[in-house]
């Protein structure tokens, strides 16, 4: 302080600030986030204190936190830009025949179909049963009608659909209806019955699957999956 | 005792404190579910229908297939490229295939209900942007995207725009045509290159 008089009382005005850096934080409950006093601020030695250089606070948890504005750095210039992403409405999860194991599906884009799988199946027999599950969009009103949704082997297949003797149909979406033995529809599914050609012909082993609705917001929706069956 | 330095104290002690109390100093990574990578022309690309008229404009629109091999996506911007306001987007991929499929997507694209509006020259707005990553050799491998001969392409167009005054846009003109067109194709392509393969059984 400068020019100051003798007998008289000053107070000093002036602001503290924090500094430190987060270096840690606890990804699993109660979700800490600890900051780290790099600048030995906290540490009074000649007080006999040498801790805590270190300060954890409760975080809300872990999300996605997306930035009003992004940093710009003073002398900069900042342009903005962005992407939308569009997937394909409906996901399709697993295809899994006579209740074998599921197998997943993966991206069928060097088909130029939006999902395909390959599972192996018995050609020999009378007809086998193939279960596909897939998940509809969030917003989805409707699905699965005989308007949308098909079940159908490509041209030329070795394989041909077959109804069931018991439940009366080659395929159905579930759970737009109820037919007897409806199997547990969470996610959705259609079940098919195919059988291999008894004259053998045909060369082609795929199926093509065709799930579609509505939306709540009127507008329609459809996407297809190729399943290949490999002959045994 | 003076602490000369704070970082050479740092790592004993925070390694004691990591094991001790289970904290773990690792770096927050992004999800799988949201990394992508462009699908490389050569192998799968994509064309834009000529739509006079459309209210929707695409720009850098790119083929995506997601890093953990289990969906593919279109990513680019889509804006209103029209006069009017617009309230639900539908679009749509065909491919050389001719498998027909719609787009799902933020905003208009949701599906859901909604009273906003995308208004002229505005963008839709990804609530979730991907992050696409390089196309290294080891991910070309592990998702099969091999070089050579591209297998086909897709065709992107505007399946139908409903107006917030509602009206709508609709053009069977371009989607019937080309439809059909690539469903001839697709069966003629698909039987060519089977026919010419070797079949395991």
């Amino acid at each position: 302080m400068y020019g100051t008089n003798p007998d008289s009382t000053y107070t000093a005005v002036g602001f503290h600030k924090a500094i430190a850096d987060l270096w840690d934080y606890q990804p699993s409950y109660p979700y800490h986030i600890f900051y780290y006093d790099n600048y030995n601020f906290s540490s009074f030695q000649n007080q006999g204190i040498y801790a805590p250089w270190y300060y954890y606070f409760l975080s809300p948890g872990f999300q996605p936190i997306q930035r009003n504005t992004a940093p710009i750095p003073v002398g900069s210039t900042y342009d903005l830009d962005s992407v939308s992403t569009s997937g394909d409405d409906v996901e399709f999860v697993n295809v899994a025949v006579d209740d074998g194991t599921p197998v997943s599906f993966g991206p069928g884009m060097e088909e130029l179909v939006p999902y395909k799988a390959n599972v192996n199946v018995s050609c020999g027999g009378e007809r086998f049963k193939v279960v596909i599950r897939f998940n509809l969009p969030q917003y989805s009103s409707s699905c699965c009608s005989a308007g949308n949704s098909i079940i159908k082997p490509g041209k030329d297949s070795k394989f041909e659909l077959t109804q069931n003797p018991v439940y009366g149909y080659s395929y159905r979406f579930f759970p737009a209806t109820s037919p007897p033995a409806a199997p547990d529809a969470s996610p959705p599914l259609a079940v098919v019955f195919v059988r291999r050609k008894a004259d053998g012909s045909g060369s082609l082993n795929t199926l093509r699957v065709v799930v579609g609705g509505g939306y709540q917001g009127g507008q329609s929706y459809s996407t297809p999956a190729n399943i290949h069956l490999n002959c045994n | 005792m003076k602490f000369s330095s704070v970082s050479s104290l740092l790592s004993p002690v925070l390694l004691a404190f990591s094991v001790g109390a289970g904290i773990q100093a690792q770096p927050q990574t992004q999800p799988e579910e949201n990394r992508y990578v462009v699908v490389p022309p050569d192998f799968v690309f994509l064309l834009i229908a000529s739509q006079p008229g459309s209210p929707i404009g695409f720009k850098d629109m790119k083929l995506l297939v997601r890093i953990d091999n289990q969906r593919s996506a279109l990513s680019g911007k889509i804006y209103n490229a029209g006069t009017k306001p617009i309230r639900y987007v539908s679009l749509m991929k065909v491919g050389s295939s001719g498998a027909v499929s719609t787009l799902r997507g933020s905003g208009p694209m949701s599906g859901a209900v909604r009273n906003e509006l995308l208004m002229p020259g505005e963008e839709i707005q990804d609530e979730t942007p991907p992050e696409i990553v390089p196309l290294t050799k080891e991910l070309k491998e592990k998702l099969n995207l091999r070089d050579g001969r591209p297998k086909g392409f897709f065709v992107l167009m505007v399946n139908s725009v409903v107006f917030g005054d509602g009206t709508k846009y609709t053009d069977e003109k371009t989607i019937t045509p080309i439809q059909t067109y690539l469903e001839a194709l697709g069966e003629k392509f698909e039987t060519m290159e089977y026919s010419t393969k070797k079949r395991p059984y």
